[in-house]
């Protein structure tokens, strides 16, 4: 099944496929037999999957960083709001997602290219179908790197 | 063998989660709050027992015939006796399903370890407690039930006797006796709210109450049933006749179930290998350290220089792992050299979840085996690919 | 209105009225109950129980139609 669909995808255009950087909490989702020897998604091709002990692990500003890298989306993914093993990893990068949402929103980046996503290990159709629309809302979006475009010189953020 | 069961275990735990999250939005989904609703009947227990104690009578004599007046004459008193009857038998379900549900899902790990051992002493009291409020009510079942854990307590190598006698309170069943069970049935309750503290203790915003949904369910779920199908008691025991057959509660009082088949040294032996085995639970891991991959990335470690004493991995860190200490000495970047804290890891406590360097916009943690270095080359790579 | 929304809002008025009815039924066991028909407290103790339940029940169905719990939760 995953191969036909990278088929499709890969022929359908592999220019206007998105490129997407994902952390995925490793308690969260198995990507395991999703992921090709390179960490990419077997089903998108473009969507390089990063595994981080606890979606808390993640720092905005990497987030920040992968957008201005050339990344078009990037995604977190947790576990289930209430299940994290640590209790609250999932619920504060919610909380940082939101604000960074709000903050790139001023330099004019959309905020549909940053996604947190909550789903448990055995949640992989439901993963994959929310990938699958980060994907499309990305394209709805256009192609080109707003992030690189509308970025102010500011050289380094992080401090703030 | 243990391991790919505990897989598999995992698997249809998490499995099951899928399932009711389809039902209810995630966080509300009663099993992530298994916790929490021991939390609650537990609070419901000891509201309720407060109003039976106004009425209980420890006596051979009394003891029966005051429970009978709460039941029978005191204005809903059977429907508070049927809510500690059913919140009691809920609190060990609840309890139990929390035990197997952290067990499942890995939460033992690395300093997680305290929760478990207070988690294990608080299954023994909790347990110790159900069996004495059975022998309370001093029925037949209740009689039953006391000379069944005596035979168990006499079988203890050398601690037996001495079990027994503390237990009855002297030699033999005699006036004294209903005293001090009252007393192991209190006393081992206010000790549950100590060891909850210890529970408790390293965690930061700990899940203690479930959501008002749960909170309102199972109060109803309990005082329903407390009212369809009352807590009744039995004949009065009377020591020394010949208990009938009653119905007893199987998976509340397996041992006491037990000796009926088996040798009482065998029961207590098995009782003990059982707890045992809960006790050593978290240091026999699932996976190897290297199979762990990022989960076990090592314990977090402050970059001293870059360390501006802002205290957020303070405030974000779940378990208590991170304190602040007064700065020996300024630190090196810009911002942190004004400084007048510095943030310090205690090993002992952290689970290596790194959600410190999440919080850090300063560069001033690091898990060793996870860099920051290595995230930004991983992500290079992916978006030049 | 989503037919999902309708039969939320549907279930809250029919729980509301349900819970109503439970109330009724307390003040009739408390009218009703005494030692020598305790019949009727346990009416009252059942229909207490309901209550409780009921308004657990209308609490999830409110959060599902987002109008109580975490604003952002659900998106």
């Amino acid at each position: 099944m995953s191969t036909q669909t990278s088929m499709t995808t890969g022929t359908a255009g592999t220019g206007a496929a998105p490129r997407v950087v994902g952390f995925v909490c490793d308690w969260a989702v198995a990507t395991t037999d999703l992921l090709d020897n390179a960490g990419r998604l077997r089903a998108h091709p473009t969507v390089v999957v990063i595994r981080v002990p606890c979606s808390g692990f993640i720092r905005p500003s990497w987030l920040e960083d992968a957008l201005k890298a050339g990344a078009q989306g990037v995604f977190v993914v947790g576990c289930p709001y209430g299940d994290c093993l640590n209790r609250e990893g999932n619920y504060l990068m919610r909380e940082r997602i939101d604000q960074l949402q709000r903050r790139l929103q001023r330099r004019k980046i959309e905020p549909e290219r940053l996604v947190m996503m909550a789903h448990g290990l055995h949640d992989r159709d439901a993963f994959l179908a929310e990938v699958a629309a980060m994907l499309e809302a990305l394209r709805a979006l256009g192609q080109g790197q707003p992030a690189r475009a509308a970025m102010p010189v500011s050289g380094r953020e992080g401090g703030q | 063998m243990y391991r790919r069961a505990l897989t598999a275990l995992q698997r249809w735990t998490l499995r099951l989660d899928v399932a009711i999250n389809k039902v209810y939005p995630s966080d509300l989904n009663p099993l992530y709050y298994t916790g929490g609703l021991t939390n609650l009947f537990l609070f419901t227990l000891v509201l309720s027992g407060i109003f039976i104690f106004f009425y209980y009578v420890p006596s051979l004599s009394g003891a029966h015939q005051s429970v009978a007046y709460l039941t029978e004459r005191v204005p809903y008193g059977g429907l508070i006796r049927g809510i500690h009857r059913y919140a009691a038998d809920a609190f060990i379900v609840a309890a139990l399903l929390h035990l197997f549900r952290n067990w499942f899902t890995d939460r033992y790990l690395f300093s997680r370890d305290s929760p478990w051992i207070s988690g294990m002493f608080l299954l023994i009291f909790g347990g110790f407690i159900g069996i004495t409020g059975y022998i309370l009510v001093w029925d037949v079942r209740g009689l039953v039930v006391l000379s069944q854990l005596l035979t168990l307590l006499h079988a203890v190598p050398l601690l037996g006797p001495t079990l027994a006698w503390v237990l009855q309170a002297g030699v033999g069943i005699s006036e004294e006796t209903l005293p001090r069970i009252l007393y192991l049935h209190v006393g081992p309750a206010s000790l549950l709210y100590g060891l909850l503290w210890w529970h408790y203790v390293r965690l930061r915003h700990p899940k203690v109450w479930p959501p008002a949904t749960w909170v309102l369910v199972s109060l109803g779920v309990v005082t329903l049933l407390a009212a369809l199908v009352p807590a009744v008691s039995g004949e009065p025991a009377t020591p020394g006749a010949t208990p009938r057959t009653f119905w007893l509660d199987v998976f509340y009082l397996v041992p006491l179930w037990l000796v009926g088949y088996l040798p009482p040294l065998l029961v207590v032996l098995i009782v003990a290998a059982i707890f045992i085995a809960g006790f050593v639970i978290p240091y026999v891991t699932r996976e190897t350290p290297e199979a762990m991959g990022p989960r076990h990335p090592g314990v977090a470690q402050v970059i001293d220089g870059n360390c501006t004493g802002c205290e957020l991995c303070y405030y974000d860190c779940p378990y208590n792992a991170i304190v602040m200490v007064p700065s020996p000495y300024p630190g090196q970047t810009r911002a942190a050299a004004n400084r007048k804290l510095l943030a310090a890891v205690l090993d002992s406590r952290c689970v290596e979840c790194g959600i410190c360097i999440g919080a850090c916009p300063f560069e001033a943690l690091e898990l060793p085996g996870f860099l920051e270095s290595d995230v930004q080359r991983r992500v290079a790579e992916a978006v030049r690919a | 209105m989503s037919p999902d929304r309708r039969r939320y809002v549907t279930g809250v008025y029919l729980l509301s009225l349900l819970g109503m009815g439970c109330a009724v039924l307390v003040v009739v066991g408390e009218v009703f109950g005494g030692p020598e028909r305790r019949i009727f407290w346990n009416l009252g103790g059942a229909a207490l129980g309901g209550i409780f339940i009921i308004y657990g029940v209308i609490l999830l169905l409110l959060r599902k139609l987002g109008l109580v719990g975490p604003r952002r939760a659900e998106r």
